[in-house]
This record gives C-alpha cells, structure tokens and sequence, in this order.
C-alpha cells in the first residue's frame, strides 16, 4: 500500500505523484478549480482548516514556493508557521528526527518541508512522524508533486483532454525534482508522448525506462509538440563538467522564438521559475503570448489548496478509524 | 580410547567432492577430529545425535570490516556463536593496521576472546609523510595475513606498483577492493532506480576501471591477489578472463549483493545503504552465477554494525554499512532454498575456498582432514522460527537481510570441540 494513502485509499501525505491513481491527481485539479475565483488572480477563502496548525520547515532557500504554500495555508483559514532553519537547532548539531519529534510534540497538524536530500519526506513520513500530514515541497532531486500538479492544471487549463498531447520538457533533467514529478504525472494523466531534451550529459541514464523519449537535439524535439517545458539551468552547472559554456548552451538549448515555430503554433511555454533570461529561454518567448508562466503562478496557490486541504482530510479521518479500531 | 564428543548420523557437507555424505559419525577428541565414518562405536563423554541435521565445517570470512576493541570484543562473541572460527579483518580510515602495535593489539584482542579467531589485514601503503609501502615484514611477524587498502581508494599507479612488488618480495597475498576515487561519487547505484529515486549514482565503471588497472599490475608484478567485494557483473567477466590468463587471483562478493539488487530499495531505506552499493538485478544475477562457477571464490559477510545516529536519516546523509552477523548462515541458506547453490557450493564458498585463500599455516576443519580442528557447525535446513528481538546479538541493529521468519537453523557450533552458547556474551 502506497505510504501516502491512509486504508480508505485518501490522501494522507503528499510525497510524489509516483504511485498514486489517476483518480487523486483528478481529484486534486478539480478541487483546486473550485478554489478559483471568478475575477482575474483571486482565490476564494474558506474555512476548511480552521484551527488546524502547518508549519513550513523549508530546509533549502525559497521565496516562490514557500509563499505560496504560506497564502494557501491562510486561504484555508489554517495557522501558519515558519521555521526558521538557519537559526535553528540544527546549526547546534540536532538531528532531523529529533527536531521533527520536538515540532509534532508543540501540536503540529501538518509539516510541509523541502529538503535537500532526496527521500527526505519518505524518511519522516515512515520513520519521524507517521501522525503528521507529511507535504513534499521538494526534496533534492526525487520530487516536486506540488509543482507538477500545478502543471498539470495549467496544461489541462489550456489544452483541455491529455491523450492527444505531445509535451517535451527541455534542460538539466538529470537534477530536476520538477521534471521527474512532471513525467510521472503526464504518465498517470495519460499524456501521449513525452520527451525530454537536453545534452547527454543532463539526461539521466535509463530513463526511457519512464516512459520518455529521449532526444539531444532542441529543434527536432520540439516538433510538433504541444507544450514545451523549459527548466532553468543552475549556475552551478555552468561551472561544472557537465557543459562546456553558458553560450554554447543557449545556442543549442535555449527556446528563441526562431526555434519555436518547430513547435504547433498554438503550444503553450511553461517554465516552473525563476526563469534565467538568455540561458534557458529568451525573453521575447517568455514575455510572448505562448507563455503560460504567471498562470502557472496564479494555479499554483489553488493547488497547493486543495492538497493541504485533501491531505490534512486524509490524516483526520486515519486518526479517526485509529481511534475506533485501536 | 575415548572421545569427548561423538557425533552421530550427521549429513556431512563435503565441499572437496562436491557432495553430501548421508548418516555419517565423526569422533572429536582433545579438540581436534579424531575420527569420520560411516559408524563409529567407541566410548564417548558426550554423544549428539545429529539424526536430519547437516553437518559443516565452520565458516571463515574474509571480509569483516574491523572494529573498535570494545566492539570488536563483542562482535567476535556473536560471530562465534554464528558459526565462525576465524574473521579477516579489514582495515579502514581510522584503523589503519600499518604499525605493528595495531596488528599486536588485534591479535590481544583476538587472544583474549578466545573464540572466533581475528585475522588481520595490514595496510597496504603509508600516504604521510611520504608515499610507500608499509612494513610488511614486521606486520606479516605480528600476525597479519596480508595487506590490502581495505575500504580506501588508491590514487597513485606507480606507488600501487612498488607497493605490490615489496608484497610480492615477501609473499604476501594482497587484499585489493577497486575504486576509483573520482568516478566514486554517490550513495547508491548508477541506473533506472536512482534515476526514479532522484539519488546520485555510482556507475559500475568506478569498480571496474580500478578492477581493470589493478589486474594489469597484478600480471606485471606477478603478486598473488585477493579481489574483495565486487559488484557488479563487468567485473565478474574481468575475473574470469584474468583467472584464464593464469593470474594468482582469487575473488569475493559480499552476501547481501547475492540477495539484493537497488530494486529493494526503492523507497529510500538507509538501511540498504551499503558500500559497494547494490546494484542491478542483472549483476545480481550474474554475481550469483559467478559464484556457481566458481569464478567468484568466496562469499563474505561485510559486517559493519551501526547504530542509529548513523542510519536514522534521508538515505544520502546515512552511513554506508549492513549488519549481517545475526544468523548469517540462514540467510546465505536462502541462496539454497531459491536453487541458485547447492549446499556443498555453498559451504566451498564460506568454508573451504577462503582457507585455501589463505595458504594457511593452520590446519582447519575446512579439509575434514583427521587431525584438524574440530570447527563446526550442525545445522537443519527447513525448520521454520519467528526471529525475535532477544534472538538479535550484534550491536548493529542495520539489519535488512533479517526476515520475522527463517527457514534453516543453527543446532550447535562446535570450536576446536568446545560448543558454543550466548553464555560467552556476558562473560
């Protein structure tokens, strides 16, 4: 049984859309849209987690996503707390576990947490904190489900059914959590194809077995595709062995507008920020009217809504059928 | 005439003849083996019918990951209790074994224990002040069996070639597990399942460009050779062709790479955290092979006891190392029960070719000559027990081999004569 569902098959903790069914992934766009206002950039506040106490333990550095998990978290009424890792005990030589022990004993109903080793979530949720609503907010380069949802929201937003769509995702796959949680969504959401696109180099190895094709060259890769992913090019790669220039990069992996008419003409370019102008992509495709980037913004607060919300459901009703069973 | 112990109707593993000698009787006395055949009358002061049971020579490991004296003390208790009478340790960052006075302490150690003999592995080369070889006379004089670089890389292609030729000089068989330490970057395999995990992989060419460079220097300097724990199945076919080509090399793999693969890990258990990582199905397979055929000689334990400040985090930040010791020879019976050896190459594999390895001095039960020390081990293959906690000796509770239920049970353990029993542990 998936660690991430209690035994009624809900949604307890949030880890990696790996393994889940179809029928979660469906259940969290839709609840997300009903969270979506009517006018332009609002999203509705409700009561739902009222009373309920979630706690951001961000372990890697992140404006984007932690406020945004922190507006969801009081779009659903819940209290919200930042801990801050810096100035932590951790820097006084406690350990992760015991840290987590200290926060589940002041009263914490969920944790949301990204850390910078790959497994983190899997390790608390099975061996810290099992009562704990456990949220992947990125953890080293396994997962990001939070981002890919939001994706998969905006994909669906623009493009309607998946069975027909070819969507490629485009740079340093080998270290992207994104771009792994992304193709494991497209899979369960019954995308047609899905490519990755970069130099051998950041292509991990045997990762056809996932279903991908693999491609090195940007122009072929994108024909006729759907929608393009763009993933932004860490600084530290730059420096490392892995390419030979910044510029070479851009040459033969950035989208430019030249390059995106491969594409069809109505795709859509989404990239999970921050975007690296000149690197990844050029600023006339980013700021052009095939881009999607703010929206996914905009989804990305509805989302993390309704897998709070779903989640910390999940949890209450697994320590209800504790109770009763024993 | 009368014996200490009689043994009766025991199923004897002869590993020499590839077979199993039904209802056979040995007769110990004075420690050693004093007698085998077929029925043995004679007057004994105690007699164990061993009537269902097998009966095997006691199990000699060449790879146990040495320890500190305290732990070590302990840990001797518990391999003895398991069936071992003799461990080769092998050194590490902190214990180095490259100064007689550590090799002296160990064999103190092993001494005062007095079970499960310690065999030590001295280091191969010094690196400070200068790189070279280490005093291999005078730690092959204060006990050690050998020299090896233990868990550490070698660097240095020239240093490694002197250090090989001084061993050779004085016959001494070289302990090499290949890494090349700038290919060895990750914590677990190199392959689908890190990519799915998102884990930085280990590719198996940071074993086998090692392997290859330590084969070559091996046939150029002609030094017998012991490759330790390799892991995957390049490695195995470099084996095979280097052992046509007439090289003096012998080779191991550890137990729990023939019973696992990186697919048991996928969801990030650190205790499947180990060193050389597990690696694919495919090289599982292949490893399992390699032992049939007897290109792989020798199947070793790899023990490394951890408690749970080294294990209880994300799977990258934990240390790498299983402990096995528990009930090892149940768990290298799974390799029996799923076909893959039969119970006479499995007992060549820890018993019979390890003493061969060694070229030792001593005699062993191993050869089942009269005279040998009486090392054994009696032991039923289908009796099926729920492992408990108070069943678990080893302070390493980095466990994963450990099912709740064991098919195959230790009966007794018999060293130099004298049964074993978890009294020795609180001694």
């Amino acid at each position: 049984m998936n660690i991430q569902l209690n035994t009624q098959g809900q949604l307890k903790h949030f880890l990696s859309v790996e393994g889940l069914p179809a029928s979660i992934l469906t259940e969290i766009l839709d609840r997300a849209s009903s969270f979506i206002g009517k006018e332009a950039k609002s999203i509705k506040k409700v009561p739902l987690l009222r009373g309920r106490t979630i706690m951001n333990l961000f372990f890697e550095s992140s404006t984007r996503t932690r406020t945004t998990f922190e507006l969801a978290a009081m779009r659903l009424s819940a209290d919200v707390m930042n801990i801050n890792i810096t100035t932590s005990s951790a820097k006084k030589g406690e350990s992760l576990f015991d840290m987590l022990k200290n926060l589940e004993a002041m009263g914490a109903d969920m944790f949301v947490i990204r850390h910078a080793a790959s497994g983190a979530g899997h390790f608390i949720a099975r061996e810290v904190t099992p009562e704990v609503s456990i949220i992947n907010g990125g953890d080293g380069r396994h997962a990001h489900p939070t981002q890919a949802m939001l994706d998969m929201y905006t994909i669906r937003h623009f493009k309607g059914d998946f069975s027909p769509l070819k969507v490629a995702i485009v740079g340093d796959i080998l270290h992207s959590r994104v771009a792994r949680s992304q193709i494991h969504a497209l899979n369960i959401l019954g995308a047609k194809e899905i490519r990755v696109i970069g130099p051998k180099t950041l292509i991990p190895p045997a990762i056809e077995k996932l279903n991908v094709k693999v491609f090195h060259d940007l122009q072929t890769g994108i024909q006729d595709a759907d929608v393009i992913i763009m993933l932004r090019l860490q600084r530290e790669r730059m420096e490392s062995a892995l390419i030979p220039s910044e510029k070479e990069y851009f040459q033969l992996y950035g989208l430019t507008e030249k390059k995106l008419q491969q594409a069809n003409k109505d795709a859509i370019i989404m990239h999970p920020g921050p975007i690296n102008r000149g690197v990844e992509i050029a600023s006339e495709v980013a700021d052009g009217n095939q881009s999607v980037i703010l929206d996914q913004v905009h989804f990305g607060i509805a989302i993390r809504m309704a897998v709070l919300s779903m989640a910390m459901t999940g949890n209450l009703s697994a320590r209800q059928i504790e109770a009763i069973h024993g | 005439m009368s014996v200490s112990l009689l043994i009766k109707n025991a199923s004897l593993v002869d590993a020499t003849h590839d077979r199993i000698i039904e209802k056979v009787d040995i007769a110990i006395r004075e420690g050693v083996i004093h007698q085998i055949a077929p029925r043995i009358e004679i007057p004994a002061t105690q007699t164990i019918d061993a009537m269902g049971l097998y009966l095997s020579p006691a199990i000699i490991d060449l790879g146990f990951h040495l320890l500190k004296s305290d732990l070590l003390r302990h840990e001797l208790k518990v391999a003895a209790i398991n069936g071992f009478s003799h461990v080769v340790t092998l050194p590490n960052e902190t214990l180095k074994v490259s100064t007689t006075a550590e090799a002296r302490l160990l064999f103190e150690v092993s001494q005062s224990v007095g079970l499960t003999e310690v065999l030590p592995i001295g280091a191969l080369m010094h690196l400070q002040p200068h790189k070279k070889p280490t005093e291999m006379y005078a730690l092959q004089k204060a006990g050690c069996i050998g020299v090896g670089n233990g868990t550490q890389a070698i660097e240095d292609p020239y240093v490694l070639t002197k250090c090989l030729e001084y061993a050779k000089t004085h016959e001494l068989t070289v302990f090499l597990h290949p890494i090349d330490l700038k290919l060895n970057i990750g914590c677990m395999h190199e392959g689908e399942i890190s990519t799915r995990l998102g884990l930085a992989g280990i590719p198996y060419t940071a074993e086998t460009v090692a392997l290859a460079r330590d084969l070559l220097l091996i046939e150029q300097t002609g030094v017998s050779a012991h490759i330790s724990r390799i892991s995957c199945a390049r490695s195995v076919e470099m084996i095979a062709e280097a052992k046509k080509r007439g090289l003096p090399i012998s080779c191991s793999v550890s137990l729990s790479h023939l019973l696992l693969c990186d697919e048991d890990l996928s969801d990030f258990k650190s205790n499947l955290h180990t060193y050389p990582p597990l690696r694919s199905m495919a090289d599982q397979k292949a490893l399992q092979e390699g032992v049939r055929i007897g290109v792989i000689d020798a199947i070793v334990s790899d023990h490394l006891p951890l408690g749970k400040e080294d294990k209880c985090m994300p799977f990258s930040e934990s240390t790498p190392g299983i402990s096995t010791l528990d009930h090892f020879f149940i768990h290298a019976l799974e390799l029996v029960h799923r076909h893959i050896l039969t119970l006479p190459q499995l007992v060549r594999a820890l018993s019979l070719n390890p003493y061969r390895i060694l070229k030792a001095e001593f005699p062993h039960s191993a050869t089942l000559m009269l005279g040998a020390p009486a090392h054994f081990f009696l032991f039923s293959t289908e009796e099926t027990w729920s492992c408990q906690p108070q069943h678990l000796l080893s302070l390493g509770k980095n466990a994963p081999l450990l099912q709740k239920t064991l098919k195959g049970r230790l009966h007794s353990v018999l060293l130099q004569g004298k049964k074993m029993s978890e009294g020795y542990l609180y001694e």
